[in-house]
């Protein structure tokens, strides 16, 4: 099997709840996603999406998801797409970095591979663990009552899992403002569920420390992505006393490896896009098994496809390590694909169908943006 | 002073006698931008940026377009006078990409200086040199035509010179620098860059059979962390480059003692603002540094010769320029040249080039 043709499609995802906020007077209405077809010299086709979170949340953004794929995928045609590893290479022989990019590309080869095989992705990942994943929600950070509310709707939703994002500056309230928006979204805990509480870095370590000082003991939570850098992190963590999670700062192979040698976190945040596709996301996953590890498996944002890259991932962690996985889908409200997949007793399970195992909706699509063939 | 135009142009830089060979990439010719902001003063300024193919760090020149497009929009109405209130605006409308957020920088920098009469040095803290050293750097080669070119270039005039290896068989960089040491030994400084390419193996072998050739070795190894894994056993000085990706980085090495000093790019660290400070912190640790990019014509140049100009001249390694692989400049009078080994800083206000637009064509994409 050869790569004949890839094509970009570029497509407006609108967000489901109006305006999303994030740390640092961030906000986000809608997202620009990237979606790309790999066909093959035998007609089959492979599907692959690549959405980053605005451009502000990490260093990726969709005008260069569309340039890094141009600068790549001339070199792809004629490659065989089930070979993952070495398409991994070869894009890394073309364009260092710019993980965002590679994912798309690198998600559609493994969509190929498991409808050339008539199996599912998951199964050529290591095989499902049969175990329903649990989701889990996006609380963006509002006043702490509002929170509440979002979580408890969210949980009769059926997410078993909530992020409650924080990082209020000084102005705002700072961290006693963040201590009772935890305290608030925690307060309605029932057993088994899961909370994140998310800073996605915009604390330092004396906003942490005082944000923590100010709980109640006994609140269950791990703390993600408190610190924008190393040093920060590294510094908090030496006297942090709830678990911290790493999201941001855990993007490529060396940093897991780094984040292991220097015990810095006690989980990540395994966003495909981030990590640059299934591939790596694949070692990501067995890096963190290796070292105990937790993982949520998530996606920066995105549509059914890339939540399908998500499903069959987390698929395949250890139960006894998966936390949640991200039900991307409910973020946005364009449906880019039929996926057979939906959350019900507490989670998801991956449909037992080739490749990703979606239809995608190419009404929605329109044209192609961009288009390269041998 | 409000930005009332921005204006992107794509200009191919042919490689003269080429390819250009690192350890892990050649090129031919190289793409870079020029960006043109415009100001309702009717000044304008000129800032640059040009990665050195896709895969020396991650920049590549379709993406620093795409990163321009992304903040362009939101640029204009912004103040060119106020250099870091302009970065958090950038940094407001897109994480990362320093290396295109330089080209506004720089162009910032350079109506700054019109405005207020003054060069771009001046501006930067005050110039200690009219004549700053340059540096040469080999490409990878045999050993015996790398020693003959280093003769050369010490005999021109260059007061140091680089030599890049990895790639290939460490016998091989062994040799190569042991033969230039023979050529030019104890008339120049020297640098042995491995742009990443060796592993922490050929490193250690690299110091341990040349203790008698006192080069800096410059970004051995991939990651600070195979780095730091060798540094108490290498007999040479340690300079750090492309992991120096940005001012955290560079004060987490600095604080942990990982270099001696640094091979620094003034687009990747983020322009003229990022590399002063840079200078600074390096001057608080008596670290040396040089001054480069990646790549580039006239304007890159300039950008990098006037921080050059202001670097404490015990800590200044250099200010390497892409001129001797370019044919022409942007700037047929004032462009930038390297003559005996050193550059003149240009005079007139700002970067103090005036670039002939017409070989730029149309510009790729206009905002206003």
């Amino acid at each position: 099997m050869k790569i004949a043709a890839i094509e970009v499609y570029q497509v407006d995802l609108p967000y489901s709840g109006g305006v999303y906020l994030l740390s640092g007077g961030r906000e986000y209405h809608g997202f620009d996603a990237t979606i790309v077809r790999v066909i093959a010299d035998d007609g089959t086709d492979g599907w692959g999406e690549s959405t980053p979170f605005g451009a502000t949340y990490i260093a990726a953004h969709a005008r260069g998801v569309r340039a890094g794929i141009a600068e790549i995928a001339p070199h792809l045609i004629g490659r065989d797409p089930r070979q993952f590893e070495r398409i991994g290479d070869a894009m890394d022989q073309v364009l260092a970095g710019h993980n965002h990019a590679k994912t798309a590309i690198d998600i559609a080869c493994w969509d190929l591979f498991g409808k050339s095989v008539n199996r599912p992705v998951c199964e050529l990942l290591g095989g499902a663990t049969g175990q329903r994943m649990p989701t889990i929600s996006s609380i963006y950070a509002g006043p702490p009552e509002e929170m509440r509310a979002r979580v408890a709707d969210h949980r009769t939703r059926g997410y078993r899992g909530h992020s409650i994002k924080i990082g209020a500056v000084e102005r705002e309230g700072g961290p006693s403002l963040d201590a009772e928006r935890i305290r608030a979204s925690l307060a309605d805990r029932q057993p088994g569920e899961y909370f994140i509480v998310d800073a996605n870095g915009g604390l330092t370590p004396e906003t942490a420390l005082r944000m923590l000082r100010l709980l109640p003991e006994g609140l269950d939570f791990v703390l993600e992505a408190p610190c924008a850098t190393w040093r920060e992190t590294l510094s908090l963590r030496r006297r942090c006393p709830v678990p911290i999670i790493l999201d941001e700062l855990a993007q490529s192979d060396e940093d897991i490896a780094r984040l292991i040698a220097l015990d810095a976190a006690d989980g990540i945040g395994l966003k495909i896009s981030k990590a640059g596709g299934l591939t790596p996301g694949r070692r990501h996953r067995d890096l963190c098994r290796a070292a105990g590890l937790t993982m949520s498996v998530q996606d920066t944002v995105g549509s059914t496809i890339a939540f399908a890259g998500i499903a069959h991932l987390g698929a395949t962690v250890p139960p006894g390590l998966l936390r949640c996985i991200l039900d991307c889908r409910d973020m946005v409200t364009l449906e880019t694909a039929a996926f057979e997949a939906p959350v019900r007793d507490g989670g998801v399970l991956v449909p037992d169908a080739p490749g990703l195992g979606i239809t995608v909706n190419r009404d929605v699509l329109g044209e192609p943006v961009a288009c390269w063939r041998n | 002073m409000k930005i009332t135009e921005i204006h992107v142009y794509q200009h191919d830089l042919p490689v003269r006698n080429g390819p250009y060979t690192m350890a892990n990439a050649e090129v031919w010719a190289l793409d870079t931008t020029l960006v043109k902001l415009v100001t309702d003063t009717g000044l304008v300024g000129w800032g640059e940026t040009c990665p050195v193919g896709p895969t020396y760090q991650p920049h590549h020149a379709l993406g620093a377009r795409a990163a321009l497009a992304e903040m362009a929009p939101g640029l204009i109405g912004a103040d060119p006078l106020t250099p870091i209130a302009l970065r958090r605006r950038m940094d407001g409308l897109l994480n990362g990409h320093r290396y295109a957020k330089a080209a506004i920088d720089i162009a910032a920098y350079d109506l700054m200086g019109k405005h207020y009469g003054a060069r771009v040095a001046d501006l930067l803290g005050g110039a200690v040199t009219e004549r700053v050293p340059s540096y040469y750097a080999t490409g990878v080669g045999a050993p015996e035509e790398i020693a003959r070119i280093a003769a050369e270039k010490v005999a021109e005039g260059y007061p140091r010179l680089q030599v890049k290896i990895g790639g290939r068989p460490v016998e091989v960089d062994i040799e190569t620098v042991r033969k230039v040491w023979e050529r030019v030994g104890g008339k120049v400084r020297l640098a042995v860059d491995g742009n990443r390419g060796l592993t922490t193996r050929d490193a250690l072998r690299l110091s341990r059979e040349c203790p008698d050739i006192p080069f800096i070795m410059e970004q051995p190894c991939n990651t600070i962390e195979e780095i730091a894994a060798i540094r108490g056993q290498l007999h040479h000085s340690v300079y750090i480059d492309e992991n120096g990706e940005d001012l955290a980085t560079v004060l987490r090495v600095v604080g942990q003692g990982l270099c001696d000093g640094f091979g620094m790019k003034v687009t990747r660290i983020g322009g003229l603002s990022a590399m002063a400070t840079f200078r600074d912190i390096c001057e608080a640790r008596s670290m040396p540094h040089t001054c480069d990019d990646a790549w580039g014509g006239d304007i890159i140049a300039a950008a990098c010769t006037h921080i050059g100009a202001t670097v404490l001249p015990r800590l200044c390694e250099g200010v390497w320029l892409a001129a001797p692989y370019i044919e022409g400049h942007y700037d047929p009078e004032n462009g930038i040249r390297i003559e005996g080994g050193h550059i003149r800083l240009p005079e007139a206000p700002g970067l103090g080039i005036t670039p002939d637009e017409s070989r730029f064509g149309a510009p790729v994409a206009s905002y206003s």
